[in-house]
């Protein structure tokens, strides 16, 4: 555990010297992730303001879901961002140095690069949920189931980006299947319940994006039956086990065309 | 796709129980998403993303030992890959025209006469836009970052996630005043009727002022940037 927490660590020392050599371009990108988050703030709660809700939640709970996504997909890009750089390693041969050293190779593909203008990004997000959370007077029960499937949403989109990297392995095809999986999660900074059946039930129980963004935010306002809670824990186990099957027959199957 | 199904459903959600919204009807503000999907794909794909990348590979010494205009030859990659998209973007509309059954409306003819003023008009905008961001490259490496805001902005006041109008007026006013509202926003209203005709003729002149001073921009960024070409790795 110790080895896996060292080289996250010179990992994210390395990223950290990365942003900083290109600080113009992180600038940049740090200016259009805040952009991003604001105008779409400001269009939601308009918008939910002059319709005077959403799918039957008023504007300050259509906010909290859209706090909630953001926590979710920052923390998760903050982590995972390596992802977005395996193609290169299949295509080029360097996946073969990851699977020869003495540690999990999924683990140094998933956590190459770690995203510090997300980190950035992330601090003012939860300070600013934390205070928009205490004008609502959130209670600590919902605080806590909060925090269970958060962290459960957080295992779901760890099991989305195994997936991912196991196509990767099989296919070389990274690129395509991570923005595939940015636009679903994209439909998540709404509540689920604005799209109608079979979509919502797509969005449920094929491709959870509900279960990993909606359902905590449910959680957290105190709309999540114990029923759901657990229907969620059990899902998230059987996607951590598919993903990580899947994972290992796709090591069987690389073949290290390129080194 | 997952876009428009996502702001379709947006849509319907906001207009539940209510009839209009923003002086929009909910069969409008649908027709308004899904020509605004067909506008963004033609307007807004453009092989110049590639501009950047191959003038700091050096390739471009390649395309500059070629007898062809530069602007001209990019502008032919440009229609090649947009009437691709117009074939996948007719393909994926069509599609969820099917599923979803929004209220059909047939274009005017002066809605089609001043969508085939306004289109030219932005398809330009944008291939000078995207010329002058991958001339960038003659300086430096870095061009995704500004790319990447770029293409924040654009999602927000190009009129691809909703219509410009609801805004404030007086943000509205500014908004006018960049170049981004004429890349979408004004195409798909002027194909849905809904450009009232004072704005069609101020919309008109702003665009081709737009587009001609975004050209005059490009072109001498082009050269100075020409100039300073090293053709490393090239």
């Amino acid at each position: 555990m110790n080895k896996y927490l060292k080289v996250w660590w010179w990992l994210t020392h390395i990223s950290l010297a990365t942003n900083l050599a290109t600080i113009f371009s992180s600038f940049l990108f740090l200016t259009g992730k805040i952009i991003r988050f604001v105008f779409f703030f400001i269009f939601l709660f308009g918008l939910s303001r002059a319709s005077g809700g959403i799918a039957g939640y008023s504007s300050q709970q259509v906010i909290v879901f859209y706090l909630v996504f953001n926590l979710v997909d920052t923390t998760t890009q903050l982590f995972f961002r390596g992802v977005y750089f395996f193609r290169r390693l299949v295509v080029n041969g360097s996946f073969d140095y990851l699977l020869i050293r003495p540690m999990s190779p999924l683990f140094r593909a998933l956590i190459g690069y770690t995203d510090m203008l997300d980190l950035i990004t992330l601090i003012p997000l939860v300070g600013y949920t934390i205070w928009f959370l205490i004008k609502m007077n959130v209670n600590i029960t919902n605080l806590l189931w909060f925090g269970v499937m958060f962290l459960s949403g957080c295992i779901l989109a760890l099991t989305f980006h195994i997936l991912i990297l196991a196509l990767g392995v099989v296919t070389t095809e990274v690129d395509n299947s991570i923005m595939l999986y940015r636009d679903l999660t994209a439909m998540g900074r709404m509540p689920i319940d604005i799209y109608t059946a079979p979509v919502r039930e797509i969005l449920t129980f094929i491709i959870p994006i509900a279960v990993m963004i909606t359902f905590p935010a449910k959680a957290l306002l105190g709309l999540l039956s114990w029923e759901w809670i657990l229907f969620s824990l059990l899902l998230t186990c059987c996607f951590l086990l598919i993903s990580l099957r899947f994972w290992k027959y796709a090591l069987s199957q690389y073949s290290s065309a390129s080194s | 796709m997952l876009s428009i199904v996502t702001g379709y459903f947006l849509w319907t959600a906001v207009f539940a129980g209510r009839s209009s919204i923003f002086n929009y009807s909910k069969e409008q503000m649908v027709l308004y998403i899904l020509g605004a999907s067909l506008v963004q794909a033609v307007v807004l794909s453009s092989r110049t993303v590639d501009l950047a990348a191959i003038i700091n590979s050096g390739d471009l010494s390649q395309i500059l030992l070629k007898p062809v205009a530069m602007f001209r030859y990019w502008l032919t990659q440009d229609i090649a890959d947009k009437l691709l998209n117009i074939l996948f973007s007719i393909a994926e509309i069509g599609f969820l025209w099917f599923l979803l059954k929004p209220s059909l409306m047939i274009p005017t003819v002066h809605g089609l006469i001043l969508f085939g003023l306004f289109l030219p008009l932005a398809l330009g905008l944008y291939f000078f836009i995207n010329f002058l961001f991958g001339s960038l490259g003659f300086w430096t490496s870095e061009i995704w970052a500004p790319r990447f805001l770029l293409f924040v902005l654009l999602s927000f006041v190009a009129g691809n996630m909703f219509p410009l109008d609801i805004l404030p007026v007086w943000l509205l006013k500014v908004v006018y005043w960049t170049p981004f509202p004429y890349l979408v926003y004004f195409p798909t209203q002027a194909l849905l009727g809904r450009l009232p005709d004072d704005q069609i003729y101020s919309g008109l002149i702003t665009a081709t002022a737009w587009v001609a001073g975004m050209y005059f921009i490009a072109k001498c960024v082009w050269n100075k940037g020409l100039k300073n070409y090293d053709a490393e790795g090239g």
